[in-house]
C-alpha cells in the first residue's frame, strides 16, 4: 500500500436468510472476505431478508446469499474469495 | 416377342455383292467361280448366279422335303447336295423353330406369295445362327401350291448389335425415376414408364402438355440452357423436379429434358427437425428446473415458466432484473429464495452465447424437499450413530451414572440435539432429590424447572411419559413453558421428548431431549430413542447385576483367600462318590503333604495314611463319615516323600439346600511338631544316643523282619557281631569323651561299609552288630568282614592322637544257625567270643566247617594277593594233536601257582577267588602275555602253524581296562593274532550273551582264534553259538570220559560232532585218557584230543622236545586188517578160553570179563562179532548188548546163555539188541555155525553199507 493513497473503503452489502447453512456459510466467508483479505478496508451489512422480509423487495433481492457492491452482486457460493473479489471488480491488497 | 411381328411390314433388299470378284478362296470358304456368264448357256446361266450368291437358296415341299439347294447351302450346313435334297428342312433348324415355319407357310398364299422372316437354323457346326429369310410360295397355274423357295441370309452378327441398342433404350424406360421430354413449348414427347405413372398425378400425360406450374421454369431452362430445379408437392408427395435443356436427336432442335426425384422422405425428416425445434422450446418451458440466461452483468435475459415459480414473481417481472453474477464453487452453489416458502436450489451456471451476447445459463434445481429429507435422514444417521455410540458405552462403562452420563452427551454429541437429561425416577415420580444428568443447553430444563417450581401440570410432557409409562413427545414449546414466540433471540428448542427409561414399576429415571428443529422427533426418530431408552435400562439393569455379582465373587474371593492363606490344610471330599474323592485341597494341604493339588484332586483322601498308622484311629475317621458327624480325630499320615506327620483332623459334613450330603470339609492341622517330642521318646526308645544307629530293641524289630523275608525268599541273613578290642583299656586311658568319640567314628565307619540293606546296630557298649540280608554264598561274608576289619583298623584321631583298634567278630548264618533271632545274636556272640579267644582281631563263624572253609579262603586270598608280586605264577602246556596226522597243532596254556607254603594250588580253587576279588585282572593279563611271548617263540621254531590256546575268565573279558591291555600285549609281544586261540567257557558266555557277543566280536576283529571251552555242560544253545562264530569247540571231559561205555554220552558227542561240522567248527576232545577213548573219537571224526593219553601238561622245555618229532605215534590207527574179530564177554575165565580155544582158527577171538574191559577192547579194535553172557555181575548181557548196539552199531551181537529166560531174550530179539541167541553148555559146531553165520551176516551188511555210502556219494555228486 502506498502511503498518502487510501482508497476508500469498499462497502458490501450480504444478503441472507438466517439459520440456513448456507447463509452461515455465506456469512463467515464475507466476514473473512473483508476482515482478512480486504483487511478491514471495507463495511459489511449483512441484511437478514428473513429479519426485514421488503428489504428483498426494496433491494431487488431474488435469492440469496447474494454479495452486493455497489451496483454489482454476485450470488452464490462466498468462500473463493479470489473469485469474489474478481466478480465484485475488487483488488486484494 | 415374336419375330414375325418384330419384322412385320420390314422388307429388306438383299444386298448385292459389291466389288470384283476374285478367284481366290474367301476367308469363308466360298469358292469363287470361274469363267464369264457368256460363255456358258442358259440353264448353266443360272446355275452358277446360283451357285455363287452369298445367300443361301433352297426350294422344299410344303411337306419340308428339299428338292433343291445352291452350293452356298450345302456349304453353309457343311452337306453335299445329295445328301440335302429330300432331307427335310424342320431337320436343319432347332426344333422351337417349327411352329415358325409353319406359321409362314400358313402366311403365304397365291396371293401374297413372298414373306421374309428371321429363322434360326443349325449351321455345319451345329452353331445356331439367325438368317433372314425370304420365302416364296410356287403356284401352278390354278394356284396350286407346288414347293417354296427360300433364300436366306446370315444376320447373326447384326441382330446382337441392334439388340445392344435396344436394351440401352430400357436404361431410361425402365428407371425407377420419372424421366420425360418436352418440347420448348411444353409438349410432352417422351416419358418412361414412372414418368407415365407420375404425370398421372398431374393429370397430364404423353402428348399433353407439362402443368402449367412448371412452365415458367421450363421457359428458363429454355432461354439459360441452365439446369433448373423445382420443388413440387402432390398429395402429401414431395418431388423434386430438374429441368435441363438438350437438344434432339433427329432435328436437332432444343427440347427439356425433365428427371423428377421423389423427396418426401427428405420432407418427412426436415419436418421432423422442425417438430423438435419446437419440443425443445416447450421443454424449457415446461423443465421443472428453473433457467435464466443472463447477461454478463448479471441481468436476467431469459426466465422459464418454472423460475417464475420458483422466484414468486411473472416473467415480466424478472427479465431485466439483476440477478448477480453466478459465484460458483466447483460447478454449483447452493441459493435460496426468499419467497415461496424458502426454497433452496441447486445453481448451475453455463456460459452460452445469447443474440450475440456473452451470456450464462443458469438452472436453479430446487433441492428444498431433498434437503429436507436429507436432513431427515441426517437426523436418523445421527440417532442410530447415538445408538452405536451408546452400545459402545453400554459395553464399556462400570458405572451407571456415567453410563448415563455418556448417553446424555452422545445424544448432544452425535445426535446434535440440544439437550439431554436424565432424572432419577422414585416409585413412578421424578426424583427431583437426586442430581440430574444432563448434557447440552440447560435452558429448556431450567425453564422447566421454573415451571415445575410454580406447579406441577398434569400436561407436562414428563409428567404424561412417566404417568402414560410411555414416551411423549410436544411441539410448540413457548406455549408450554408460557413464553410468547420469539421474546427470546436465544434460540429456543422446538419440540421436545420424554421417554421412560425401564417399564413401570420398574422404571428407573426419564430421559428429555430437546431438538432445535421443529419436526426432530418424528415416527422413526422415536421408535429409535425408544430404543435407546431401553438399551439405558438394560445397561443400568446389567450393570446392577454385574455390581451385586462382583459383590458376590469379592466375598468368596475373600473366603477363597482365607482358605488359601491358612496355615492348616484343608480338603473337601466330595460326599456323592464311595470313594470321596478329593475335590478341593488349599496351598496349606500341598505344603504340608508334599502333594500338589493336581496330584490328589480326584484321588480318595486315604492316599496320606500311612501302613503303620493305627487301625483305632483310622476306624475313628471312618466312624465319622460313615455316621456324617462332625469331629476330630488324631492321625498319623504319609507325606509325598513318604515321611510321617502327625495331623488333626477335623472333618465336618456339608449339606445342600435340600439336606442331601454333598461333601465334606476336612481341616488338617500339622500337629507334627507337638508330637515331635513324643516322636523323639520314641526314636530314643528304638535309637541309641551316642552314635545315633538304631539300639538294640530296633535290631529285634529288624532282624525279625529279615529273618521273615528270608525265610519266604529261602535267602541266608548273617549276623556279624562285633567287638571293640580294649576298648575298656581306651576308656580308662583316655577318658569317657574319647572313648565315646571312638565309637561314634566306628560307627560311622560301619555304616559306610554298609550297603542300604544292613542294619547297622549299637548292640551296647562297645558292641555292634550288623544285619548282612541276603548273602550267598556265606564265604563271601569273609572278604566283607575283612574289608569291615582294615576299615576298623585304620587310625582314629584323637586328642590329636591317631589310635589305632581292633575289633574281634562273630558270625552267625541264618538258618544254619539258628532260626530266631535272639538264637542267632546269641550264635555270633559266641562265635566273637570264640575269635577273641583266638587272639582278637579276627573273626570267626560260628560253624566250624564254614568257619574253616572261610578262613582258608580268606588266607588264599591273601596269599593270591601276593602271588604275581611274588612271581609264584608259571605256565604248563599241554598239546593238542591232530587225531589224523597225530601232528602236535596247538598247545593249552595252563596256568600253574607254586605257593611255597602250600604247596601246587589247583586253579580250581584260585581263579574263582581271583574273579571275585578282582585279582583276575592283573593274573589274566600276566598269563596271557606270558602265553603270547612263548607263543612267539615257537611260532619262529616250528615249521607248522601251532595254536596257543590260552583260558580267559569272562571276569576278566568285561573288564574296562581288558581291551587295551589284550592291545599293548598283542603289540608288544609281537605274536601272530592266528596263532592265538581265546578259550571262554560255555557257561562264562551264556551268562550274558549279548555283553559277550559284543565283547568277542573285539577280539574276532584283532583276527583271534576263539573257542568254547568244557562244550556240553553250560547249556548253550546252537543258535547263541552260531551267532558267536567260535573257531572250534572243546568238547567238555565228562564226555570223554564214558564215551567207550555210555551210549548217550557217545550219543552227544556224536551229536556235537556233527553240528560243529554243520558250523564249520573243530572239535577238540579234551581228557582223552584211554587208548579206547582215543580210538573211539578217532572213528567218530573228532578233529583234535588232548589228555594225559596224548600229552601231560609239561613246561615250555619239555613240550619244545616233544616239538621236536611232531607226530604222536599213538595217535596213528592201528593198521586195518581184513581180519575176522570176535570179542567173548564172560565174566568166567574158563568161559572165554574155551571158546578161544574153539573158534582162534577161525576168527581172532578177544576175550573180556567185564563189560569196562570189553567196551575198552570195542573202542579200540574194530570187533564184528560180539558174544555176551547174559549173566554177569556188573550188567545183563542184554543190557551191554544194548550199549553195544548204540555205541557200535554194526556189531552183530549174539548172546549166550545159561538159562533160558525166554521173556527177556525174545524182547531183546524183537528189539533188534541182538542177532541170535547161543545156549550153554554149547554144543561147538552149533557154535560155530552161529558164529559163522553172524560174520557172513556183518560182511553182507558192511557190503550194503558201502553201496549206500557210494551211492550216497554219487547221488550227492549228482546233486
Amino acid at each position: 500500500m502506498q502511503p498518502g493513497h487510501e482508497p476508500s473503503p469498499v462497502e458490501l452489502t450480504l444478503y441472507v436468510q438466517s439459520a440456513s447453512k448456507v447463509s452461515l456459510n455465506a456469512v463467515r466467508a464475507a466476514r473473512h472476505l473483508c476482515e482478512n483479505v480486504l483487511a478491514g478496508r471495507c463495511t459489511l451489512n449483512i441484511v437478514d431478508l428473513d429479519q426485514s422480509p421488503q428489504t428483498a423487495e426494496r433491494d431487488a433481492v431474488l435469492a440469496t446469499p447474494t454479495l452486493a457492491c455497489g451496483s454489482r452482486r454476485i450470488i452464490g457460493d462466498l468462500s473463493d474469495s479470489a473469485r469474489v473479489l474478481e466478480l465484485l471488480e475488487l483488488t486484494a491488497l | 416377342m415374336p419375330k414375325n411381328t418384330r419384322n412385320s411390314g420390314r422388307l429388306r433388299q438383299p444386298q448385292a455383292h459389291a466389288g470384283p470378284r476374285s478367284d481366290k478362296v474367301l476367308p469363308s470358304g466360298r469358292r469363287a467361280v470361274k469363267g464369264p456368264f457368256l460363255a456358258v448357256p442358259h440353264e448353266a446361266r443360272f446355275q452358277y448366279i446360283l451357285d455363287d450368291i452369298p445367300e443361301l437358296i433352297c426350294r422344299w415341299k410344303p411337306d419340308g422335303a428339299i428338292t433343291y439347294v445352291n452350293s452356298q447351302y450345302c456349304r453353309y450346313f457343311g452337306s453335299s447336295r445329295n445328301a440335302l435334297i429330300g432331307k427335310s428342312i424342320f431337320t436343319l433348324s432347332p426344333a422351337e423353330e417349327r411352329n415358325v415355319i409353319h406359321e409362314q407357310m400358313r402366311r403365304i398364299t397365291q396371293s401374297s406369295p413372298v414373306s421374309q422372316q428371321e429363322r434360326k437354323v443349325i449351321d455345319g457346326n451345329g452353331a445356331q445362327r439367325w438368317l433372314l429369310w425370304t420365302d416364296r410360295g410356287i403356284f401352278d397355274s390354278q394356284g396350286r401350291l407346288l414347293e417354296f423357295q427360300s433364300i436366306g441370309r446370315d444376320i447373326t452378327d447384326s441382330r446382337e448389335t441392334n439388340e445392344q441398342i435396344g436394351s440401352m433404350a430400357s436404361l431410361a424406360t425402365l428407371s425407377p425415376h420419372p424421366i420425360m421430354r418436352a418440347t420448348r413449348d411444353g409438349a410432352i414427347i417422351y416419358v418412361n414408364y414412372a414418368a407415365a405413372e407420375f404425370l398421372k398425378l398431374w393429370g397430364t400425360a404423353i402428348g399433353d402438355h407439362i402443368p402449367s406450374t412448371w412452365a415458367a421454369t421450363l421457359k428458363k431452362v429454355m432461354g439459360s440452357g441452365k439446369t433448373a430445379m423445382l420443388e413440387l408437392e402432390r398429395n402429401g408427395r414431395h418431388f423434386l423436379l430438374t429441368l435441363s435443356c438438350d437438344r434432339s436427336a433427329s432435328s436437332q432442335e432444343k427440347v427439356a429434358n425433365l428427371y423428377v426425384t421423389d423427396i418426401s422422405k427428405q420432407k418427412q425428416n426436415e419436418d421432423a427437425l422442425r417438430r423438435s425445434e419446437n419440443r425443445l422450446g416447450a421443454l424449457v418451458s415446461a423443465e421443472a428446473d428453473s433457467i435464466l440466461v443472463i447477461d454478463d452483468a448479471g441481468v436476467i435475459r431469459f426466465a422459464n415458466p418454472a423460475a417464475e415459480r420458483i422466484f414468486g414473481k411473472p416473467k415480466e417481472m424478472l427479465i431485466g432484473q439483476s440477478f448477480g453474477a453466478p459465484c460458483l464453487i466447483g460447478d454449483y452453489a447452493e441459493v435460496e429464495f426468499p419467497r415461496g416458502g424458502k426454497r433452496i436450489a441447486e445453481m448451475r451456471a453455463q456460459p452460452v452465447p445469447w443474440n450475440d451476447i456473452q451470456a450464462h445459463l443458469i438452472t436453479l434445481h430446487d433441492v428444498t424437499d431433498h434437503r429436507k429429507r436429507e436432513h431427515l435422514l441426517q437426523r436418523r444417521n445421527r440417532t442410530l450413530a447415538v445408538l452405536t455410540a451408546c452400545d459402545h458405552h453400554l459395553v464399556r462403562e462400570s458405572d451407571e451414572r456415567r453410563l448415563i452420563d455418556s448417553f446424555c452427551r452422545q445424544l448432544v454429541g452425535v445426535g446434535r440435539h440440544q439437550t439431554a437429561w436424565f432424572g432419577w425416577v422414585d416409585d413412578g415420580r421424578l426424583d427431583t432429590s437426586s442430581k440430574v444428568i444432563l448434557a447440552g443447553d440447560e435452558t429448556p430444563f431450567t425453564l422447566m424447572k421454573e415451571r415445575h417450581r410454580l406447579a406441577l401440570d398434569e400436561n407436562d410432557p414428563v409428567i404424561r411419559a412417566l404417568r402414560e409409562d410411555c414416551s411423549v413427545t410436544q411441539h410448540d414449546l413457548s406455549e408450554l413453558y408460557g413464553l410468547p414466540p420469539n421474546s427470546n433471540s436465544q434460540p429456543l428448542s422446538q419440540c421436545m421428548i420424554a421417554l421412560p427409561v425401564g417399564k413401570s414399576p420398574e422404571t428407573l429415571g426419564i430421559m428429555v431431549i430437546y431438538s432445535e428443529y421443529a419436526e426432530a422427533f418424528d415416527h422413526e426418530e422415536i421408535e429409535l430413542l425408544e430404543q435407546l431408552a431401553d438399551d439405558l435400562y438394560y445397561g443400568v439393569v446389567s450393570l446392577r447385576t454385574r455390581h451385586a455379582r462382583e459383590k458376590a465373587e469379592e466375598s468368596l474371593r475373600l473366603r477363597d483367600r482365607a482358605v488359601e492363606s491358612t496355615p492348616n490344610g484343608i480338603l473337601i471330599l466330595n460326599a456323592r462318590r464311595p470313594d470321596l474323592p478329593l475335590v478341593y485341597v488349599n496351598p496349606a494341604f500341598e505344603r504340608i503333604t508334599g502333594y500338589s493339588s493336581g496330584e490328589v484332586v480326584g484321588k480318595g483322601p486315604f492316599f496320606l495314611q500311612s501302613d503303620i498308622d493305627e487301625d483305632r484311629r483310622r476306624e475313628s475317621l471312618h466312624f465319622l463319615i460313615r455316621n456324617r458327624e462332625e469331629g476330630c480325630v488324631l492321625l498319623r499320615n504319609q507325606r509325598k516323600d513318604g515321611s510321617q506327620f502327625w495331623n488333626e483332623l477335623h472333618i465336618a459334613p456339608v449339606y445342600d439346600d435340600r439336606r442331601m450330603l454333598t461333601h465334606f470339609v476336612a481341616v488338617i492341622n500339622d500337629v507334627t511338631e507337638s508330637r515331635h517330642y513324643q516322636e523323639q521318646l520314641e526314636y530314643q526308645a528304638s535309637h541309641d544316643d551316642l552314635t545315633g544307629l538304631p539300639n538294640r530293641n530296633m535290631m529285634r524289630d529288624r532282624l525279625g523282619q529279615e529273618l521273615w523275608r528270608a525265610a519266604r525268599n529261602k535267602h541266608k541273613v548273617a549276623i556279624v557281631f562285633l567287638d571293640v578290642d580294649q576298648f575298656k583299656l581306651i576308656n580308662d586311658s583316655l577318658g569317657h569323651n574319647a572313648g565315646d568319640a571312638m565309637l561314634k567314628v566306628i560307627a560311622k565307619r560301619l555304616t559306610g561299609m554298609a550297603r542300604a540293606s544292613d542294619t547297622v546296630v549299637r548292640y551296647g557298649g562297645d558292641e555292634f552288630v550288623i544285619i548282612l540280608p541276603d548273602i550267598s554264598p556265606p564265604e563271601k561274608v569273609a572278604s566283607f568282614i575283612s574289608r569291615l576289619m582294615d576299615v576298623i583298623a585304620q587310625p582314629i584321631q584323637l586328642d590329636h592322637r591317631d589310635i589305632r583298634v581292633s575289633a574281634s567278630i562273630g558270625v552267625s548264618i541264618y538258618p544254619q544257625d539258628g532260626d530266631h533271632p535272639e538264637v542267632l545274636i546269641k550264635n555270633a556272640d559266641i562265635a566273637m567270643y570264640l575269635a577273641k579267644e583266638e587272639g582278637r582281631n579276627r573273626f570267626h563263624f560260628f560253624t566250624e566247617d564254614l568257619n574253616k572253609t572261610a578262613m582258608e579262603r580268606l588266607d588264599l586270598e591273601v596269599r593270591l594277593r601276593a602271588a604275581l608280586e611274588k612271581q609264584q605264577f608259571h605256565l604248563e602246556y599241554q598239546p593238542q594233536v591232530d587225531l589224523r596226522s597225530g601232528v602236535i597243532t596247538g598247545v593249552e596254556a595252563l596256568l600253574r601257582w607254586h605257593e611255597p607254603e602250600l604247596g601246587d594250588i589247583p586253579p580250581g580253587k584260585f581263579i574263582p577267588i581271583a574273579e571275585e576279588t578282582g585279582l583276575i585282572g592283573a593274573i589274566g593279563e600276566w598269563v596271557l602275555h606270558a602265553a603270547c611271548v612263548q607263543a612267539k617263540a615257537w611260532t619262529d621254531l616250528v615249521p607248522h602253524p601251532l595254536t596257543m590256546s590260552i583260558n580267559l575268565s569272562a571276569k576278566q573279558l568285561t573288564m574296562a581296562r581288558f581291551d587295551s591291555a589284550l592291545h599293548s600285549i598283542l603289540t608288544d609281544t609281537g605274536v601272530d593274532c592266528r596263532h592265538i586261540e581265546i578259550e571262554l567257557t560255555e557257561s562264562a558266555i551264556m551268562r550274558n550273551v549279548d555283553e559277550m557277543r559284543e565283547r568277542l566280536n573285539l577280539l574276532k576283529e584283532q583276527r583271534l582264534k576263539l573257542a568254547v571251552d568244557d562244550f556240553g555242560v553250560g547249556y548253550s544253545s546252537f543258535s547263541h553259538l552260531r551267532s558267536f562264530s567260535f573257531d572250534r569247540l572243546k568238547l567238555d571231559i565228562t564226555f570223554v570220559r564214558d564215551i567207550t561205555t555210555d551210549p548217550n554220552t557217545a550219543s552227544i558227542a556224536r551229536t556235537v560232532m556233527s553240528m560243529a561240522r554243520s558250523m564249520h567248527m573243530q572239535v577238540v576232545a579234551e581228557g582223552i585218557e584211554t587208548e579206547a577213548q582215543l580210538r573211539y573219537l578217532q572213528r567218530l571224526g573228532c578233529d583234535v584230543g588232548q589228555g594225559f593219553f596224548l600229552g601231560r601238561p609239561a613246561c615250555a622245555q619239555n613240550i619244545e622236545a616233544l616239538l621236536a618229532s611232531p607226530r604222536i605215534r599213538s595217535v596213528r590207527p592201528p593198521p586195518s586188517t581184513a581180519a575176522r574179530n570176535l570179542l567173548v564177554l564172560d565174566d568166567e575165565m574158563n568161559v572165554g578160553s574155551a571158546i578161544k580155544r574153539l573158534l582162534r582158527h577161525q576168527f581172532n577171538v578177544f576175550h573180556a570179563t567185564t563189560s569196562r574191559q570189553a567196551f575198552d577192547i570195542m573202542a579200540r579194535t574194530p570187533i564184528q562179532v560180539v558174544i555176551s553172557d547174559q549173566r554177569m555181575p556188573d550188567m545183563s548181557g542184554t543190557e551191554f548188548l544194548n550199549r553195544v548196539k548204540e555205541l557200535h552199531p554194526n556189531a552183530i551181537r549174539l548172546i549166550l546163555t545159561g538159562y533160558v529166560d525166554m521173556e527177556t531174550i525174545t524182547e531183546a530179539v524183537n528189539k533188534g539188541w541182538i542177532f541170535k541167541f547161543l545156549t550153554k553148555p554149547w554144543q561147538d559146531d552149533k557154535l560155530l555155525q552161529v558164529v559163522t553165520e553172524a560174520f557172513e551176516q556183518y560182511e553182507k551188511e558192511h557190503q550194503t553199507r558201502l553201496l549206500d555210502t557210494a551211492s550216497g556219494v554219487s547221488d550227492a555228486a549228482r546233486a
